[in-house]
């Protein structure tokens, strides 16, 4: 019984709704890398030395720091409802 | 000369700043444009004439309480001449080139305090008759005019008044003998051009070998005209010429930087990088390191869902001390996502608000507004409203 209460505990705390370039995605995680947030807005998007992508997110955790920038390595913890965006800031 | 007397005297200034027409000439305080009504009730245009006391180069405290007239006798309303102010009606020179028709005397008790008070005294009088008989029509003499910039040292093809009303002479004072470059006159660009072709610096450099076509118009501040368009300029010669109507000092570079033309960025102290392509930014951005000049890269994403625009606006600040940081946010490689960026969808308010956020971070670095905050790179979200930073 305790066992059962506990794996749904797990799974309910597992699948986060955060919004990602305007559109709902399900995070299993309690922290996610930059990289994985920008395969979240382009499932296709590939990394070399020279690629930035500019990710933002705001409505985080941190009560210091509920919005912010990231860059590449940077990790965050995650929140419910929490709003990323993800562009390549590259146009004039 | 007289622009100096005339900034340093507070009566001066004031009477300046709230629009009269003034003149210094020959030593004397000509106030023009003064409406008045003549024998025939017709209304005509005047000119006071007042001697001015001076100390060194400001005015002190008028040492009599006469004005001179150019014009014909100013009438009341309805009515005759205005006698409160009569005093002698003697056409004569009182320097060369200025011709009085009339003396005018108004003496109040302890006299007149300073020009602003003197002149406004009479002015009001005179023109008073004026403003009742043409109620409909703007009667004043706070006329506005634009004032030539003939100090030798103004950038500029007319004095900027707007710093002197809004008393910030000081702060702009930090831009003078700037030498800035943009590179790019897209969108943001142009904006760029804008907001800096208002400021004292002493030149401004364009660097852009594209045409100024169609599509550019609507990116592009100000209206151009179809006769404008199917000249197809250069963008650079096209900008140079429209804004060397404020700045005189706007040169056009129409090539795109490479390294055998690098060598002209060299005079700047400060460059804005506003292109498009990552290639060029690659360059542009390690050429500056190498030449350690300061710059600002702008740069926006935008994207679609269901149909609606998201995206950010990009700042980023490279200076001395700022190098590695301010790479890590510059995109510096294409890349395949599905960047919508449509030549035709109007969105020249994000290139004129990253050109906004560019210009106001530079002017940071030299006093003119307060930075607490530091940040290396900022960023507008559309759709959260809100602008994020970076600040290691």
């Amino acid at each position: 019984m305790t066992a059962d209460f506990e794996t749904s505990k797990q799974e309910h705390r597992n699948e986060i709704i955060v919004i990602v370039n305007g559109r709902q995605k399900v995070v299993s995680k309690d922290t996610l890398f930059y990289s994985e947030i920008v395969i979240l807005a382009f499932e296709n998007a590939t990394f070399n030395d020279t690629t930035v992508f500019t990710v933002t997110f705001s409505r985080g955790h941190d009560a210091d720091k509920p919005a912010g920038v990231l860059v590449a390595g940077d990790t965050v913890k995650v929140k419910k409802g929490m709003i990323f965006n993800v562009t390549s800031t590259d146009k004039s | 000369m007289s622009r100096q007397l005339i900034n340093l005297s507070p009566d001066l200034k004031r009477l300046s700043d709230e629009g009269y027409d003034i003149e210094i000439k020959a030593g004397f305080l000509l106030v023009h444009s003064v409406p008045y009504l003549n024998a025939n009730q017709e209304l005509c245009s005047g000119t006071l004439v007042s001697t001015l006391s001076l100390a060194g180069d400001i005015t002190t405290v008028p040492s009599d309480h006469v004005v001179h007239f150019i014009g014909e006798y100013p009438h009341q309303k309805g009515g005759g001449e205005i006698t409160q102010i009569k005093h002698a009606n003697e056409t004569k020179s009182i320097s060369e080139g200025t011709v009085i028709n009339f003396s005018f005397s108004n003496k109040p008790a302890g006299g007149y305090a300073n020009y602003h008070a003197k002149m406004t005294r009479y002015i009001d009088i005179i023109t008073a008759e004026a403003e009742s008989a043409f109620p409909l029509s703007r009667v004043t003499a706070k006329s506005f005019k634009p004032i030539e910039g003939k100090a030798e040292h103004s950038v500029f093809q007319y004095l900027d008044s707007s710093s002197s009303r809004g008393g910030f002479q000081a702060s702009s004072q930090k831009l003078v003998g700037l030498k800035v470059g943009i590179i790019g006159l897209g969108g943001t660009g142009s904006y760029i051009l804008d907001l800096i072709a208002k400021t004292p610096i002493a030149e401004i450099h364009l660097f852009d070998d594209d045409h100024f076509l169609q599509h550019n118009a609507f990116r592009s501040p100000g209206a151009a005209s179809l006769y404008d368009l199917k000249a197809q300029l250069i963008k650079v010669d096209y900008y140079q010429k429209a804004y060397s109507k404020l700045h005189k000092n706007i040169f056009a570079h129409p090539l795109k930087v490479t390294e055998s033309n690098a060598a002209e960025m060299a005079p700047l102290d400060f460059v804005f990088i506003c292109v498009d392509s990552a290639s060029s930014r690659q360059f542009l951005v390690r050429k500056l390191e190498e030449m350690q000049i300061s710059f600002i890269d702008v740069g926006m994403g935008i994207v679609s869902v269901n149909d609606m625009l998201i995206g950010q606006v990009r700042t980023t600040i490279s200076t001395a001390s700022t190098r590695d940081s301010a790479i890590k946010s510059i995109p510096l490689s294409d890349t395949e996502n599905d960047n919508e960026y449509a030549t035709n969808i109007q969105i020249c308010e994000l290139n004129a608000l990253n050109a906004c956020m560019a210009v106001m971070k530079w002017k940071k670095q030299y006093g003119f507004y307060q930075d607490l905050e530091n940040e290396i790179c900022s960023i507008y979200e559309l759709n959260t409203n809100l602008i994020v930073n970076l600040n290691q």
